[in-house]
């Protein structure tokens, strides 16, 4: 394992170094997955480009017009002790509390986990649900998608080689809106998910679901989102046997694999249980956001 | 090709010359003979390796040696003052915590880094922090009793200061 190391002052610098490199070379913010693939040899780069000295990529900023702005470098430690990231993204702060260990979750990005675009990924699933998006940059300029429509595969995402995740926006929550995020694994801590949703929740004075989005991590190559499930839901009160409904409509759009942490029909059982709490969670922190 | 790092160790600024791929971990336990912090897994699944990072506790097998440049690093030698042990240590021994020993280095650097943030963790705050400490021997409930009284014993010996929650 002997690669080089870029050391990059300056964002043009970093994504000068990047473009010249191409695809020998890769970005490197928390290590925590990249180290490990650069260790274990499943890929070989001549060098890496340590972004973490850029300025600027790792800061958090809460607008209540704009949103959440979420520098790519910045940790799951620091997100799930932001208290604007716990008041206003209760998902998101749920989904960074469970990675890892804090020791990990101190060196750990939100862009590197996104980048390393595994199917557990923990940040996924809130960032779709809370309708995300991401800001793409590269030497030949900057572009923005949802981060829905980032993520493409296992291990793969839209970034071509020169590009780099800079910053994710979360808009600000509309009123009346509630998220959560849950996610199931064999062991309490130290695990990835077997299953997982987020949900965001829209409620009217008259508590009927106006807009919701409910997104399915680890049980599909990318997060899923439930169409089924939202359109259920949507224009309805939110009774218990309606959210029964939504967990079967979940349960059933989920496309798990079956590996050593779950089956596939362990993973769908538990897709159903979660959907029903997590929707239940976002709903109820809804109702309490309009008191 | 190695390049020059400096960062202050324990309070003492030292220079060492290292390949830019070389954890941190590597330096300080082959370069400056500082061997408490343990190379468990090396791949930052154990934490016994933990090390604080500008205060900050990090798996130091997933940081390379030159993202500790210009920074403070302090490890388990580092976290007593002289030949007194800290309060941490001596509760880890008085309460049973030790028993291996293998994970002590990082659970006692990690447990010192909870008490920063929380001086009065609760059980569930200690577990939640301490959940990256494997320990093999599985002696989990003597050490977070050893948390707890070190947090009792340092509380008692120091000005109340504000919590602060995070977990």
């Amino acid at each position: 394992m002997s690669f080089s190391v870029h050391e990059p002052a300056t964002l043009s610098e970093a994504l000068a170094v990047l473009k010249d490199e191409g695809d020998a070379t890769a970005p490197l913010a928390g290590g925590t997955d990249l180290l490990l693939r650069i260790r274990r040899r499943a890929r070989k780069y001549r060098s890496v480009v340590n972004i973490k000295f850029v300025p600027g990529l790792n800061e958090l900023h809460w607008d209540a017009r704009t949103g959440l702005t979420i520098g790519a470098l910045t940790t799951f430690r620091a997100i799930e002790t932001h208290d604007s990231v716990r008041a206003h993204f209760p998902a998101l702060a749920e989904a960074a509390r469970v990675v890892a260990g804090v020791q990990l979750r101190n060196l750990a990005t939100i862009g590197g986990n996104l980048g390393n675009a595994s199917p557990s990924a923990d940040s996924a699933p809130p960032l779709v649900a809370l309708n995300a998006t991401i800001e793409i940059a590269s030497a030949a300029g900057t572009r923005r998608m949802p981060v829905e429509r980032c993520l493409t595969g296992p291990g793969r995402t839209v970034l071509t080689p020169g590009e780099i995740f800079t910053s994710i926006l979360i808009p600000a929550p509309s009123p009346r809106s509630g998220n959560a995020y849950a996610r199931f694994s064999p062991r309490s801590a130290m695990d990835i998910g077997i299953a997982s949703v987020a949900a965001s929740i829209t409620l009217d004075a008259d508590r009927r679901c106006t807009s919701c989005r409910i997104v399915l991590g680890a049980v599909a190559p990318v997060p899923l989102r439930s169409g089924m499930a939202e359109g259920a839901l949507e224009g309805e009160r939110l009774t218990p046997a309606l959210l029964e409904q939504a967990g079967e409509l979940a349960a059933q759009a989920a496309r798990p694999i079956s590996d050593i942490r779950g089956s596939a029909d362990y993973r769908r059982a538990i897709v159903r249980v979660l959907t029903t709490r997590v929707v239940a969670l976002a709903a109820s922190r809804a109702e309490r956001m309009a008191l | 090709m190695e390049r020059s790092y400096e960062f202050t160790v324990n309070g003492t600024t030292r220079k060492v010359s290292a390949a830019p791929h070389e954890t941190l971990l590597d330096t300080l336990r082959d370069r400056l003979n500082l061997t408490g912090a343990k190379k468990g897994c090396n791949e930052g699944e154990c934490a016994s390796c933990t090390v604080l990072l500008n205060g900050i506790p990090v798996n130091s097998c997933l940081v390379l040696v030159g993202d500790a440049a210009g920074k403070s690093v302090v490890t388990i030698e580092g976290i007593s003052t002289g030949s007194t042990p800290h309060p941490m240590q001596k509760a880890f021994v008085e309460m049973g915590g030790v028993q291996c020993g293998y994970c002590t280095p990082g659970m006692i650097v990690s447990a010192c880094a909870l008490l920063g943030e929380q001086p009065n963790p609760t059980s569930d705050d200690i577990k939640f922090y301490l959940a990256g400490n494997i320990c093999r021997c599985t002696g989990y409930n003597k050490i977070v009793a050893a948390v707890q009284s070190a947090a009792r014993e340092v509380l008692a010996t120091t000005e109340p200061t504000p919590m602060r929650r995070i977990a």
